[in-house]
C-alpha cells in the first residue's frame, strides 16, 4: 500500500522544476499545481519554454525538481502505467510513413496492450469512439500522408482521446486548424475537464484560451511570471513583460468571458501627450487608437456610468479636472513633449495644439497632424 | 481482405519458385525425380537415382535453395526493420557498418588461410567481424543510454569506409587465388553453399526473424519518433537497441554465408510497403515471403543465364534491383505517394 503522496488532489504538480541543455538553462525553478478537472493554458512568447515545460511534465525531457502526475512520480511507474496516466499531443509528429489514420489512432492504445499483435475489442471500441468524436471516422482507411494538416491534427487528437488518460497535455493543438475545429478541440478540452481530467494546453491564441480555459500559467524566458485566473495572469504588467506589448483585458458586454486586446508594436506616438475633452460618440475610438499607438492619455471628467468612462478605465486613462489637466499639460510642455487637446471648445494654452475632432475639419486636421509625426 | 490475397499470392509465388529452383539447373531433372531424391534422403530410404544425381540435388542444390530462401528472408526483413528504426524508407543494413565488418572478417579468413582449413572459417569470421563492428558503432554512438540516429548513421558510415580501406589494403597483398576467393564471396554468391552453412545459420535467422515479427507493433510506434514513443509508454532507446541487436545478428548470419547481396533489403520492403502500407505487422511477414521469393528468382537467373557457368547472385540482384528502385523513385515523385 503506497502512502498517500502529497498533492494527489492535483492532476499536475511541479516543484522547483529546472531544465537545461548544453549548459544552458531553459526552465528555472518552476513550481505550479494544476488541479483535477481543470482546463488550463500555458502562455508565453515563442521560446518562453511552453513546449519544453510540457515535455518535462510528460518525461520526454529529463529535468530536475519534483513532478507528480495524479500524485505519482514517473520513477515509481512503469512506462505503460505512466502512459495510462498522462498523454501528450506534440506539435510536430513524424507521420512520414503511410499508416492509415485508424492505425495512428490505434497507437494511442499501446499502453493497454500486454500481449499479441492485434487490438482487442475494448481497444477497438475506444478507437471508434475517439474517431467518431473528432469527425475522422471517414478517414479511417486513408493513409495519413494523404490528408491535410488540419485533418492530421484531428487524427492525432483522436489518438489522445483513445489513450484515455487522466492528464492530457496539448502543445499548440490548433495550429493549422480551421476555426470550426479549433473551437471543437477547445470545447473538447473543456468537456474532458468537466469529466474530471486535467487538460493543460500550450496556447498561442490568447482569446481562444480566455474563452475556454479556467487557469493560466504565463511563462517568460523559462520562468513562471504569473499563474491563476484570467484577472491575475493577464494583468497588463505581466503581459507587457511576457509579450512586450501593452494589453488590456476587458469584459465584453455580450460574452461571459473576458477578452484581450493588444496595442500596436510600433509605439509611434509614445512622445505624444493627449488630453481628451469631448463628449461625442467617437471619443472611445480615439482613445483606442491613441492608446494602441502608445500615446500618453488623459481625459476630462466623463459621466460616471457612460461607456466612455468604462473605456477610460480599461485603457488606463486618468480622468482629470480642468485644473489638474492644465497643470499636467503645462508640465508636459516643459518636458518637451508634444501636447494636444482634443475638445470642442476654443480655450488656448501656450505650446499646446488643439483640435476639434467632432467637426470634420478638425478631425482631418488632427489626422494630418498624426501623419506628420 | 486485400491483405489476405496478397499473402496468398506471395506464398503461391514462393512455392512455385521453390519447385523451379529445385528442378532447374545445370542438371535439370523432372520434378518427380527431384522430389523422390529429396524425400528419400530425408527419410533415409534408398533411391533409384544415381549417386551423382543424389549428390547434386540433395547435397548441393537443396541446401542452396534453402539457404537462398533464408538469406532472402533475413535481408528483406532486416532491411524493413532498419527502415523503421531509422524512420527512413531509404535506410538499409549498411548503415550500421555490418557489411564492412563482415568483409573484413571474410578477407582475414581468406588471408590467414583459415578458410582453407574449414568451410566454416570464412562465415564465422565474417559474422564475428559484422557483430563486432555493429556493436562497436552502437556503443560509440550511445550517450547516457540514448542513441541519436544521426550519430549512429554517421558513425556507421565512417566505420564502413575505414573497414573497406582495410579490406583493400589486405586485398593488395594477397595472391591471385586468395583474391579471387574473397572477391567471389564479396560479389554475393550462393554457389558454394552446403548443408554446413545451412546448419550454421538457420536457427539464428529463423529465431531472429521471428523475434522481429513478434515485436512489429513496437516497431510501428518507433516509426513515429522518440517523443511519440515516450508519450505512449514505449522506451524508444531500449526498443531501438533490441531491434538493432537482432537485426545485426540476422544480417550478419545472412551476409556471412552469402557475401554482399545488395538491394534485397531496400527494394523488397519498398515494394511491399506500396502494396500493403507501412504497418509492420503485415509488412514484415510479407517481406519474409517476398524476399525469399525474390532471391530465389535471382539465384535461378544466376544459375541459368550463362549455364553451365554462373553469375554471382549479388550481380543479378543489383542489376534487377537498382533500375527497379530508380523506377520506384520516379513513380514516387510523380504520384506523390510514399
Amino acid at each position: 500500500m503506497k502512502k498517500a503522496d502529497t498533492g494527489s488532489e492535483n492532476g499536475i504538480f511541479l516543484r522547483q522544476v529546472a531544465y537545461g541543455v548544453n549548459g544552458r538553462e531553459i526552465l528555472h525553478d518552476i513550481s505550479m499545481e494544476v488541479p483535477k478537472g481543470v482546463f488550463a493554458g500555458v502562455l508565453g512568447a515563442n521560446g518562453a519554454g511552453k513546449t519544453t515545460l510540457l515535455k518535462c511534465i510528460i518525461g520526454i525531457n529529463r529535468c530536475g525538481g519534483e513532478i507528480r502526475i495524479c500524485g505519482r512520480k514517473r520513477e515509481n511507474c512503469t512506462e505503460k502505467e505512466f502512459a495510462r496516466l498522462i498523454s501528450m499531443m506534440n506539435q510536430n509528429t513524424n507521420l512520414n510513413f503511410s499508416f492509415t489514420c485508424r492505425q495512428v489512432v490505434e497507437f494511442g492504445r499501446f499502453p493497454y496492450w500486454d500481449r499479441g499483435l492485434w487490438y482487442h475489442q475494448d481497444d477497438q471500441a475506444a478507437i471508434e469512439a475517439a474517431m467518431k468524436e473528432t469527425g475522422t471516422l471517414e478517414l479511417a482507411d486513408v493513409p495519413v500522408t494523404r490528408i491535410s494538416g488540419g485533418e492530421r491534427q484531428r487524427v492525432l487528437f483522436a489518438k489522445i482521446l483513445a489513450q484515455d488518460t487522466r492528464v492530457i497535455l496539448l502543445d499548440e493543438p490548433t495550429a493549422n486548424m480551421d476555426l470550426y475545429y479549433q473551437r471543437q478541440l477547445f470545447a473538447f478540452g473543456k468537456k474532458l475537464a468537466a469529466q474530471g481530467k486535467t487538460v493543460l494546453a500550450a496556447v498561442h491564441d490568447l482569446n481562444l484560451a480566455l474563452q475556454y480555459c479556467e487557469q493560466f500559467y504565463l511563462l517568460k524566458e523559462g520562468k513562471l511570471l504569473a499563474q491563476g485566473e484570467a484577472k491575475e495572469a493577464f494583468r497588463s504588467e505581466v503581459m507587457k513583460q511576457a509579450y512586450h506589448l501593452d494589453t488590456v483585458l476587458y469584459r465584453n458586454p455580450f460574452f461571459p468571458q473576458p477578452e484581450l486586446t493588444a496595442a500596436e508594436c510600433s509605439q509611434e506616438l509614445r512622445d505624444l501627450r493627449v488630453h481628451l475633452m469631448c463628449r461625442s460618440g467617437n471619443v472611445r475610438e480615439w482613445m483606442y487608437r491613441l492608446w494602441s499607438k502608445g500615446a500618453d492619455l488623459s481625459a476630462g471628467m466623463l459621466p460616471p456610468d457612460s461607456l466612455d468612462a468604462e473605456a477610460a478605465r480599461i485603457f488606463g486613462v486618468l480622468m482629470l479636472s480642468q485644473a489638474q489637466a492644465d497643470a499636467q499639460l503645462r508640465h508636459a510642455c516643459q518636458e518637451g513633449k508634444k501636447v494636444v487637446i482634443l475638445s470642442e471648445g476654443d480655450e488656448k494654452l501656450p505650446g499646446v495644439l488643439r483640435f476639434t475632432i467632432t467637426e470634420a475639419e478638425g478631425a482631418a486636421g488632427f489626422e494630418a497632424f498624426l501623419e506628420s509625426l | 481482405m486485400k491483405k489476405k490475397y496478397v499473402f496468398m499470392a506471395l506464398a503461391a509465388v514462393l512455392a512455385v519458385l521453390f519447385l523451379l529452383a529445385l528442378v532447374i539447373g545445370s542438371v535439370s531433372m523432372p520434378l518427380y525425380e527431384t522430389a523422390e531424391i529429396i524425400l528419400s534422403q530425408l527419410f533415409g530410404r534408398a533411391s533409384q537415382a544415381s549417386e551423382a544425381h543424389i549428390n547434386i540435388i540433395y547435397n548441393i542444390r537443396f541446401p542452396r535453395v534453402v539457404l537462398t530462401m533464408l538469406t532472402g528472408m533475413a535481408l528483406s526483413v532486416s532491411g524493413a526493420v532498419i527502415q523503421g528504426v531509422y524512420q527512413n524508407p531509404m535506410a538499409d543494413t549498411g548503415v550500421l557498418g555490418i557489411s564492412g565488418g563482415a568483409s573484413l572478417g571474410a578477407i582475414l579468413a581468406v588471408a590467414t588461410v583459415l578458410s582453407g582449413i574449414s568451410f566454416l572459417a570464412l562465415p564465422l569470421m565474417a559474422v564475428a567481424g559484422a557483430l563486432i563492428t555493429a556493436f562497436g558503432v552502437f556503443l560509440f554512438s550511445s550517450r547516457r543510454g540514448r542513441v541519436p540516429i544521426l550519430t549512429l548513421v554517421l558513425a556507421g558510415m565512417a566505420v564502413s569506409a575505414f573497414l573497406r580501406a582495410m579490406v583493400s589494403l589486405i586485398l593488395s597483398y594477397m595472391e591471385e587465388g586468395q583474391m579471387r576467393e574473397y572477391l567471389y564471396w564479396s560479389m554475393g554468391s550462393l554457389s558454394s553453399t552446403r548443408w554446413e552453412h545451412v546448419r550454421l545459420v538457420w536457427i539464428p535467422i529463423l529465431l531472429g526473424v521471428f523475434y522481429l515479427l513478434w515485436h512489429s507493433r513496437e516497431l510501428n510506434i518507433l516509426m513515429m519518433g522518440e517523443e511519440e514513443a515516450l508519450a505512449v509508454g514505449l522506451n524508444p532507446y531500449q526498443s531501438r537497441k533490441r531491434f538493432l541487436f537482432v537485426t545485426s545478428l540476422v544480417t550478419a548470419m545472412a551476409v556471412c554465408v552469402s557475401g554482399g547481396i545488395q538491394f534485397v533489403g531496400l527494394v523488397v520492403p519498398h515494394i511491399i510497403r506500396l502494396i500493403l502500407g507501412a504497418d509492420n505487422r503485415c509488412l514484415l511477414p510479407a517481406c519474409a515471403l517476398c524476399g525469399a521469393a525474390f532471391l530465389l528468382f535471382c539465384d535461378l537467373l544466376a544459375r541459368t543465364l550463362i549455364a553451365p557457368a554462373e553469375i554471382a547472385v549479388g550481380i543479378i540482384s543489383a542489376v534487377i534491383g537498382a533500375p527497379y528502385f530508380l523506377y520506384l523513385i520516379q513513380r514516387d515523385r510523380k504520384g506523390q505517394m510514399r
